[in-house]
C-alpha cells in the first residue's frame, strides 16, 4: 500500500514526470514555434508598457504643452506632441490600453454568450437548438456598419456602448463554433460511456463537453481579440467609435486622413499604426500556432 | 527453379524524421518478386508493410520521409533513382496500387467511366469514345452487374464491395505487371470479402500480374499468397513459401502471431500471446526489435540485430536463434 | 422459444424493436425506418457469454445499445433479472446503470483527453456514491488497473500516453470498476493487433471468470466468436436467423446464412484450404431501409425459391437451443445440397 501512497503523494507534488496532461502537451507544442513565442514576448511587452508608461509618465492625458505644439520626437517628447501639444508618447500608451481593454471585454462578453447559448444549444438540441439558432441567424443578418451607426447616433459612443454593441453583434459565430463541437463530440463514444456510466447531465456538459471544446474557444478568441482591435479601430477611425478626447489607436491615426498629416507628421499616425500592426499580427500569429498545437491534425 | 524477378527491392531505408526521433519505417527490406506470383506482406501496424509499398510507388511524402538509402529495380531501372518522368510512367501503367479505403481514392466529383477512362488516356494512345468502351469493358470483367448503367454512377452510389471492384477495374485497366494491393478488403464483409478475393485471383491468372498483397489478416494472406514475408518494426523477420511458412514457421514473432490469432479450429481456455506491447518505432529496443516479447530471448539478441539470411532455399529469417539451430543441424 | 427458457436467466430480451426513422421533405417528416433490430429475442444466463456475429449494417450494434437504453427502443422489453429495463424512471434507471455496462469499440474515441486515467475510471463510483472520498476512490481504482494489466503508477497519466491496447484495457477498467453483473461488449478487440487482440480477450476472459460476468459479445470476427461465446446468434438484416450453442452454430449450421459466412471466413489452416469449398454470395448486403419480402436473405441465398420471398420464415427450434428462421430447416421447401 505504501508504494501506491508513494504515486499518489508523487502526483500531488507533481513530481510525477511521466504525467503530460493535454494543456501541458499543447504548451510544448506551442513552444516549438518560434516565431508564436516572440509573438506572445511582444504582446506581453505591449501590455505592460500600455499598464506601465501612463503611471509613470510625466505627462498626463490632458495635459497641454502649448510652447512646443506639434513638435517632431524629442527628448523630452518621446513621440512628439500633437497639434494641440499633448504627448504622444503618453497618450499612446493610454489609448493602447483602451483598445486593448475594449478587445478583452468585446471577446470575453462574446465567449460567455457563445458558450452559453452553443452548449445548450448542441446539447439539448431539437427546440433549444432550433430557437437559439435563428435568433443567431437573425444577429449575423444586421449589416455591421449600419448598426454601428445607429447605436451611436442613438446612444452616446462612450467605451461602454461600443463594448455591447461589438459584443452583442459578433456572439453567433462562437454559439456556432461551440454548437458544432458539441454535435459532434456529443456523438463520441466516451460520451456514451459517460451515458452508460450514469454521469449526470451536468458533468457531462462541463467536465466532459467543455473542457473539449475549450481549446477552440481560446483559438478563437485570440484571434478574435486581433479581430476586435481591427474593428474598433476602424470604426474609431471613421469617427463611429470612441471620440476624441479619449485615445484610442484608432483615432490616434485619424489625423493621417490628411494627406499633409501623412507627408510631413509622421509620428501623429506612425506609432500607433505600428501599434496596431503588431498586436493584431502578433496576436494572429499566436492564435495560429494555438489552433496547430491544440489540433496537430490542422498542420499542414 | 525459379524465373528472373521482375522486382528487386534491395536494402529499401525509408526513414521519418520527426520532432520526437527518426522513425525507421523501413529499414534495411531487401525482397524480390517474381513473375506471376503473390506475395503476402503481412504484420501489425506501424510494422513498415504499406511504407514498403508505398517507397515503390515512390508515393512516400517526402519531407517528413526520407529516402535513406537502397535501390529497387524494375524493368532495368531503379526506381529510386529514375526521372519524375519515369515514374509517371510506371506508377499506374506497369505498377498499379488498391488502397483499403476505395472512397478516398476515387474523386467523388466524377462519374466512375470518366475516371477509369482517364487512367487509361494517360498512358496509352486512345481517343476518349474508345477509352470509354474500354472501361465499361473493365467494369464488366470485375463482375459489376449492369456495367453500362454503373458506368454512368458516381462513387457515392456505389457499396463498398462495388468501389472496390472499381479501384480494381482502374488499377488493372493498364495491364500492369505488379499490383500493389493494400489492405484492400480489410474494410469490407466477410461475405464481400471473399468475392473480392476470388475476383483477384481469377483475374490475377487472366492477366499474369504479380501481385504484392498487404494485410494484417492471417487467414486472407493464407488463402492468396504464394510466398508471404513477416514484417515486424520496419524489418522482414521471415520469408517463406506459403504453405511452409504456416506449417512450421520458425521466427518466434511468426510463431507468437499464429499461436495468438485464434482459428477455427483453436480450443482451449486461453489463448496464447506474445506479451507486451508493439514498440514505439522512434525508440526502438536495442538489438533485435522483438528481443523484450520474445520467450526465446537469448543475451546476443539484446546486442546485436540479426540480418536477414537464407535458412534453406525457400526459407530467409532474421533471427538469432534460428540461426544457431540451423548451425546444429548442419554439423 | 419454450425450450429455451431456463430459470436463471439473467437477462431476457423480448420482441426488441428498433427502428430509426429517416426524416426528410420540407416538414422534416418521417419517410422511411432503418429497420435496424426487428424482434430480435434471446436469453443470457448468468455467467454465459452470448456472442453476437453477424456484417456491417444486421444491426448488432443497435442492438447492445438498445439492451442498455443508451437509444430508446421502439417496442419490444428487456428484463434484467426480472426488472423491466424500459419501465424504470431516471432515478431507477441511474442505479440500474452500475449493474449492465458497456466497452466500445475505438480505444481512441471512447476515453475523453482531457482527464487523467485515474478520474476516467472513477468518476462513475463518486457519481454514484460507491466511495466515501478520493482516497477511497483512488485505492479502487489502482485495484482496477491492476487487475486490467497495468500499473499503479500509470493512474495519473493521461489517455495519449498509452497505446491502443492499453487505452482497451482503462476502458475495462472503467467498466468493471463498478462491479457490473452483464457487460455488452461491442467489437471490442477489432480495432486491435493481432498480437494485442488475444491479450485483451484473456483478459476479458479472466475477468468473467473471477467476476462472474455475463457478456455480449458483439463482434464480425467468427474465430474470436468461436473462441470466447457459449451460445451464438447470428444476426441478418436486423434479425436473428440462427440462435444456438457454440458447437450447433459452428459444427452444424442450419442456416444457409450462416453455412456461408463460415465458409467466408478465411482460415491459415492448410488442410482446410486444401479440401474447402467456398461458398461465395452473389451480391451486396440489401439496405436496412427496404429489406426483401418473405424471408431477408432470399436475394443471396443460393438455395432460394419462389416461396422464399413471399412468407416470412418462422423460427424453427432444430435441436433444443437451436433454432433456426429458415423454410429449408421448417420443412416449406426441400432443396438437394
Amino acid at each position: 500500500m505504501s508504494t501506491r501512497t508513494d504515486i499518489v503523494n508523487r502526483r500531488l507534488l507533481k513530481k510525477d514526470k511521466n504525467v503530460e496532461s493535454f494543456w501541458a502537451n499543447v504548451f510544448k507544442q506551442f513552444k516549438r514555434n518560434k516565431l508564436a513565442v516572440v509573438s506572445t514576448y511582444i504582446v506581453l511587452a505591449i501590455v505592460l508598457a500600455c499598464i506601465i508608461v501612463p503611471m509613470v509618465s510625466p505627462y498626463s492625458l490632458e495635459q497641454t504643452d502649448t510652447a512646443n505644439r506639434a513638435q517632431a520626437p524629442s527628448r523630452s517628447h518621446w513621440l512628439g506632441t500633437d497639434n494641440i501639444g499633448r504627448d504622444l508618447f503618453t497618450r499612446l500608451f493610454i489609448g493602447g490600453r483602451i483598445s486593448l481593454g475594449i478587445a478583452l471585454a468585446v471577446v470575453t462578453l462574446e465567449c460567455i454568450i457563445g458558450i452559453v447559448l452553443g452548449t445548450l444549444a448542441g446539447y439539448y438540441g431539437g427546440i433549444v437548438d432550433g430557437i437559439i439558432m435563428r435568433i443567431s441567424d437573425i444577429f449575423l443578418c444586421f449589416p455591421f456598419l449600419i448598426i454601428c451607426i445607429v447605436i451611436v447616433s442613438i446612444f452616446s459612443s462612450g467605451p461602454a456602448t461600443l463594448i455591447l454593441t461589438l459584443s452583442i453583434l459578433s456572439w453567433p459565430s462562437i454559439a456556432r463554433i461551440v454548437r458544432a463541437q458539441i454535435l459532434s463530440l456529443r456523438e463520441l463514444e466516451y460520451m456514451e460511456a459517460c451515458e452508460a456510466l450514469g454521469i449526470s447531465d451536468f458533468k457531462r456538459m462541463f467536465r466532459h463537453l467543455l473542457p473539449n471544446v475549450m481549446a477552440y474557444i481560446i483559438v478563437y478568441a485570440t484571434l478574435g481579440i486581433a479581430a476586435t482591435i481591427l474593428t474598433e479601430t476602424s470604426l474609431s477611425f471613421l469617427g463611429l467609435g470612441i471620440r476624441f478626447p479619449i485615445p484610442t489607436w484608432g483615432n490616434l491615426i485619424q489625423p493621417a486622413r490628411e494627406l499633409v498629416v501623412i507627408q510631413k507628421y509622421w509620428w501623429y499616425w506612425m506609432p500607433s499604426g505600428i501599434a496596431i500592426f503588431l498586436t493584431v499580427m502578433c496576436c494572429n500569429i499566436i492564435g495560429d500556432a494555438l489552433r496547430d498545437a491544440v489540433d496537430p491534425k490542422m498542420k499542414r | 527453379m525459379r524465373k528472373q524477378p521482375i522486382l528487386q527491392v534491395k536494402n529499401l531505408k525509408t526513414y521519418f524524421h520527426t520532432d520526437s526521433g527518426t522513425v525507421k519505417a523501413a529499414d534495411d527490406v531487401s525482397f524480390d518478386v517474381y513473375p506471376e506470383e503473390t506475395l503476402g506482406i503481412v504484420g501489425e501496424s506501424g510494422c513498415g508493410k504499406s511504407i514498403t509499398c508505398m517507397s515503390i510507388m515512390q508515393l512516400v511524402e517526402t519531407p517528413p520521409g526520407k529516402y535513406e538509402g537502397g535501390e529497387i529495380l524494375f524493368d532495368g531501372i531503379d526506381i529510386m533513382k529514375a526521372s519524375k518522368r519515369q515514374i509517371m510512367d510506371i506508377r499506374g501503367n506497369q505498377i498499379s496500387m488498391i488502397f483499403q479505403e476505395p472512397m478516398t481514392s476515387l474523386n467523388p466529383v466524377f462519374r466512375v467511366a470518366d475516371q477509369i477512362a482517364e487512367a487509361i488516356m494517360v498512358h496509352q494512345n486512345v481517343n476518349k469514345k474508345d477509352a470509354e468502351e474500354q472501361a465499361v469493358d473493365m467494369l464488366r470483367k470485375v463482375g459489376i452487374p449492369n456495367p453500362e448503367r454503373v458506368a454512368r454512377d458516381f462513387p457515392f452510389a456505389l457499396s463498398g464491395g462495388m468501389r472496390q471492384r472499381v479501384m480494381i477495374a482502374m488499377a488493372l485497366a493498364c495491364k500492369p505487371k505488379i499490383l500493389i494491393a493494400d489492405e484492400p478488403t480489410t474494410a469490407l464483409d466477410v461475405t464481400i470479402q471473399a468475392q473480392v478475393l476470388q475476383l483477384m485471383n481469377d483475374l490475377k491468372d487472366d492477366y499474369q500480374t504479380s501481385v504484392i498483397f498487404i494485410t494484417h489478416d492471417l487467414g486472407v494472406i493464407a488463402e492468396m499468397s504464394d510466398r508471404v514475408m513477416v514484417m515486424y518494426a520496419g524489418k522482414i523477420v521471415e520469408l517463406a513459401d506459403v504453405e511452409e511458412l504456416f506449417t512450421t514457421p520458425k521466427h518466434p514473432y511468426t510463431i507468437g502471431l499464429m499461436k495468438s490469432k485464434p482459428d477455427m479450429s483453436t480450443t482451449g481456455d486461453r489463448l496464447t500471446v506474445i506479451q507486451g506491447n508493439v514498440p514505439n518505432l522512434n525508440r526502438l529496443p536495442s538489438g533485435c526489435a522483438f528481443h523484450p516479447r520474445c520467450p526465446y530471448v537469448m543475451d546476443i539478441c539484446k546486442e546485436e540485430t540479426p540480418d536477414l539470411r537464407d535458412i534453406s532455399a525457400t526459407r530467409k529469417a532474421a533471427c538469432w536463434k534460428v540461426f544457431q539451430e540451423k548451425e546444429v543441424s548442419y554439423e | 422459444m419454450s425450450d429455451t427458457t431456463k430459470q436463471d436467466a439473467l437477462l431476457r430480451v423480448d420482441n426488441l424493436v428498433k427502428h430509426f426513422p429517416i426524416r426528410g421533405g420540407l416538414f422534416k417528416q418521417v419517410k422511411a425506418h432503418v429497420r435496424a433490430v426487428d424482434h430480435v429475442s434471446f436469453e443470457i444466463e448468468r455467467g454465459k457469454v452470448l456472442g453476437i456475429v453477424g456484417e456491417s449494417g444486421c444491426g448488432k450494434t443497435t442492438l447492445g445499445r438498445t439492451m442498455l437504453r443508451l437509444t430508446p427502443p421502439t417496442d419490444g422489453k428487456v428484463y434484467f433479472k426480472d426488472i423491466d429495463v424500459f419501465a424504470q424512471n431516471k432515478e431507477e434507471m441511474h442505479k440500474l446503470r452500475t449493474k449492465m455496462q458497456i466497452i466500445f469499440q475505438d480505444p481512441y474515441s471512447s476515453l475523453n483527453p482531457r482527464l487523467p486515467v485515474s478520474e476516467i475510471i472513477g468518476e462513475a463510483l463518486m457519481q454514484h456514491k460507491l466511495v466515501e472520498n478520493k482516497t477511497e476512490m483512488m485505492d479502487r481504482v489502482m485495484d482496477i488497473i491492476e487487475k486490467c494489466g497495468l500499473f499503479p503508477e500509470q493512474a495519473f497519466r493521461y489517455p495519449h500516453q498509452f497505446s491502443g491496447g492499453q487505452r482497451q484495457r482503462i476502458c475495462i477498467a472503467r467498466a468493471l470498476v463498478l462491479n457490473p453483473e452483464f457487460v455488452v461488449c461491442d467489437e471490442t478487440v477489432s480495432a486491435l493487433d493481432v498480437s494485442i487482440q488475444s491479450q485483451i480477450i484473456n483478459l476479458l476472459k479472466e475477468m468473467q471468470e473471477e467476476l462472474g460476468l455475463t457478456y455480449l459479445f458483439i463482434s464480425h470476427d467468427l474465430s474470436v466468436i468461436r473462441f470466447i461465446s457459449d451460445q451464438v446468434g447470428v444476426m441478418y438484416l436486423g434479425e436473428i436467423v440462427e440462435y444456438g450453442d457454440k458447437k450447433q452454430i459452428f459444427d452444424t449450421p442450419r442456416h444457409p446464412y450462416t453455412e456461408a459466412l463460415l465458409s467466408a471466413a478465411p482460415s491459415f489452416d492448410f488442410e482446410k484450404i486444401r479440401t474447402h469449398k467456398r461458398i461465395i454470395l452473389a451480391g451486396d448486403i440489401p439496405s436496412p431501409v427496404n429489406p426483401p419480402s418473405g424471408c431477408r436473405f432470399h436475394t443471396r441465398c443460393p438455395y432460394a425459391q419462389p416461396l422464399c420471398a413471399e412468407e416470412v420464415p418462422e423460427d424453427t427450434v432444430v435441436e433444443p437451443g437451436h433454432r433456426v428462421r429458415c423454410h429449408i430447416a421448417s420443412g416449406k421447401i426441400t432443396v438437394n445440397r
